[in-house]
């Protein structure tokens, strides 16, 4: 049996590490195309990437390795921060949630000590944000979101400002997710798990920035939700992404 | 990063350390491994018994959780004869918001109340369920004999 569970080890160690050859954290923009025929042998999904290229031109691949949709909405998030220098609300609203969270997770029974370096880290960062020129944003955050050092912190606390965000609204998600507390121990802070919507519900409120997320609907169709619904949500920036079963990548117009 | 968190854990272990534990490197030199103790709690049958623990952080702590095992024997469902310790937060349930001091409180806490559900030691766990007063004979004695 030990025999069995250290092959079973090796397994996944070697399925971590081809991905990690095969793909790197975040592409360099490639045009939509590339997905009409990475997906050509699923027809279902052909009429999805033609609807698809009529609203972006190209997509930032990132990899499967867990974290994608958090990666993929800090990336665009910050993108939009250097780029867009006069969206000061949206930045304003955004730095003030990230400033207020370690009140907000201490509040809830965190310990400073285990949440501090993760968020003296991400406020620096955000600080930095109007300081960049647009011209380096692609190389700034390609070094900042795709490393093995400060991306595992920045993303982490993205994790816990959304277990912040569910557990202080624990009423509002009990019915869909049980107890708040074992689902965020278990769906958002464990390292490396998947995002699904009550996750990305709570963040997008948390920090104010909404998502477009692009998928293939029940008939093949390309199917656009927005999340948070709220109207409010569409004054602001909202990342786009687009979403095919187990995976999320970054869309670009 | 690493580091620099352990080394806060052990500061703040010092100002506020949890009831009936400590916690610290062996060596000055080593501040990845460390040597822990937990008194057997008062309401357990390990009254009386300082238990001692080596704790190995790996180097991507905290978001692998710190390797814990018992040096000193122990009666109990949930810890082998290696002294392994069969607890969720060491294992798929550790979070990076967790900390050593948590860590101790709740092997602490499992000293009062086992887990004979989800046990590593299944005759140690057949025999709680059925034959407490033997149980706790029996881990009373091991008690006196190793950790007293």
């Amino acid at each position: 049996m030990q025999k069995q569970i250290r092959l079973n080890e090796d397994y996944q160690n070697q399925l971590r590490q081809e991905i990690e050859e095969a793909s790197p954290f975040i592409s360099d923009v490639t045009p939509v195309d590339i997905l009409k025929a990475e997906y050509a042998d699923n027809f279902k999904f052909s009429d999805c990437f033609e609807a698809l290229q009529t609203r972006y031109k190209t997509v930032r691949r990132l990899r499967r390795d867990g974290n994608c949709f958090y990666r993929a909405y800090l990336f665009q998030t910050f993108e939009h921060f250097i780029i867009n220098k006069t969206d000061t609300k949206q930045y304003l609203r955004f730095l003030k949630a990230i400033e207020g969270s370690k009140a907000d997770l201490m509040a809830l029974g965190y310990d400073e000590i285990a949440i501090e370096d993760f968020y003296d880290l991400f406020v620096a960062e955000v600080k930095k944000l109007p300081d960049i020129s647009p011209a380096e944003a692609q190389q700034h955050l390609l070094k900042l979101l795709c490393n093995k050092e400060e991306a595992v912190y920045l993303i982490m606390y993205a994790r816990f400002m959304t277990a912040c965000y569910l557990k202080q609204n624990s009423i509002l998600f009990e019915d869909f997710v049980g107890d708040v507390a074992s689902f965020c121990m278990r769906e958002v802070e464990a390292v490396d798990v998947e995002c699904d919507h009550p996750q990305i519900i709570a963040i997008t409120n948390y920090l104010g920035v909404g998502v477009e997320i692009n998928s293939v609907g029940p008939k093949g169709n390309l199917e656009v939700i927005k999340l948070p619904e709220d109207a409010d949500f569409d004054q602001g920036f909202r990342a786009k992404l687009l979403y095919v079963p187990g995976h999320y990548d970054a869309l670009y117009q | 990063m690493a580091l620099k968190r352990i080394q806060k854990e052990l500061i703040d272990l010092g100002k506020d350390p949890p009831a009936n534990c400590s916690a610290g490197p062996i060596d000055e030199k080593d501040q990845y491994h460390w040597q822990a103790t937990i008194m057997g709690p008062d309401d357990s049958p390990y009254a009386g018994g300082v238990f001692f623990l080596n704790i190995h952080f790996p180097t991507d702590y905290p978001f692998k959780p710190p390797k814990c095992n018992f040096t000193t024997r122990i009666y109990h469902p949930n810890i082998n004869s290696n002294g392994s310790i069969c607890l969720d937060i060491l294992k798929d349930q550790w979070s990076p918001a967790l900390t050593i001091s948590k860590v101790l409180l709740s092997i602490s806490s499992l000293l009062t109340d086992a887990n004979p559900d989800d046990p590593l030691v299944p005759e140690i766990a057949h025999i709680y369920k059925t034959d407490r007063p033997k149980y706790e004979a029996t881990a009373r004695e091991w008690t006196r004999k190793y950790a007293m």
